[in-house]
């Protein structure tokens, strides 16, 4: 049992680290007594080794998904005001320009930490991106199984709490649209009616960050240029 | 007895591995012993490794040729140098701050 608690304790450290220090780790661990304590400053200990060896993008893409999901239990504790930039932030963070320069900035540091291909830029835009999605697509998949509600809320509507509606995702709408329903009589053909309470395909929703990929990897290929830019600018001229 | 320091310069894990190994290289476990015994520090070995590795990556310790599973670590050069400077800057605080303690 110690010796299997230990394995798993060491896997948590990268395999770098591991190569070097497993074995007197693995020795002093099983030399004394495995307390509570000392698992606790070993966990603690490995997530911090974890994070000293990850990626910029890795450690961008972590934060931003707890922005996200901060952004997501916000939205059903206490729902923010329609036109708010926490709304926009759950809806469109791909089109955010903060967000886009995040990508770009990811983009041109990998460029000048590599100096690899472009596609690497792009691909740590990606990952930035991925993890950014996670909370959407959490979203989406809880909407689908049905734990989640959605309410739609159009300008002028008032948020509705957690304590009102149980559940609820709040999706922000500025548009009237015609959705196609059907109407009392199931063998009724589809009608379009007008509604405002169009909510959002649960498949949509749980998708939707995987289509803003594309888009995350092309920014980040810019930051990748603009990385080569900052590069041939800073290199002597040769005769 | 000594009350055991919790926080500040002499509670850090870098400065205790250090002194540490002034007296001579060792391996993990010895470092740990000693700090205990020396400091009245226990570092738990996921905190003594993390400051190991920070050390050698900093060069101020250096693992010494393999022996068995426990490697040995010595102080480098530039180890003793950073640790006579921080004992020191530690020494000057003391005085003064212990000084201004006195009752006039």
């Amino acid at each position: 049992m110690k010796t299997r608690i230990i394995r798993a304790l060491l896997r948590l450290y990268p395999a770098n680290w591991r190569r070097e220090y497993g074995g007197e780790l693995t020795h002093m661990l099983l030399a004394r007594p495995l307390t509570a304590s000392i698992v606790g400053d070993v966990f603690r200990n490995a997530l911090w080794q974890r994070l000293r060896a990850a990626e910029i993008s890795t450690l961008v893409g972590l934060g931003m998904l707890l922005v996200m999901l901060n952004g997501f239990i916000w939205n059903i504790i206490a729902p923010s005001p329609y036109g708010s930039e926490s709304s926009m932030l759950l809806q469109d963070f791909g089109g955010l320009n903060l967000y886009i320069l995040l990508l770009v900035g990811c983009g041109v540091w990998t460029h000048l930490r590599r100096r690899g291909k472009l596609d690497q830029s792009g691909l740590a835009a990606v990952k930035i991106s991925f993890l950014a999605g996670i909370p959407i697509m959490l979203a989406g998949a809880l909407m689908v199984s049905g734990v989640l509600g959605v309410i739609v809320l159009g300008p002028g509507d008032i948020p509705s709490t957690f304590h009102q509606h149980g559940f609820t995702y709040t999706y922000y709408d500025a548009t009237l649209r015609s959705c196609w329903i059907r109407v009392q009589d199931p063998t009724a053909p589809l009608k379009a009616v007008q509604s405002t309470t169009c909510p959002p395909a649960p498949l949509g929703v749980l998708l939707a960050p995987l289509f803003t990929l594309p888009a995350s990897y092309l920014w980040g290929m810019l930051g990748g240029l603009l990385g080569r830019w900052i590069v041939r600018r800073g290199r002597p001229v040769s005769a | 007895m000594a009350r055991k320091p919790k926080t500040g310069p002499a509670s850090d894990p870098e400065l205790l591995i250090l002194s540490s190994l002034a007296s001579g290289p060792k391996h993990g476990y010895a470092i740990m012993g000693d700090v205990e015994a020396f400091a009245g520090v226990t570092l738990g070995p996921g905190t003594l490794y993390t400051a190991i590795t920070r050390l050698v990556e900093k060069k101020l310790i250096a693992p010494e040729s393999d022996s068995g599973r426990q490697r040995p670590y010595r102080l480098t050069a530039q180890g003793a140098t950073d640790l006579t400077e921080q004992l020191n800057a530690m020494r000057r605080v003391a005085t003064a701050g212990l000084r201004r303690l006195r009752p006039a």
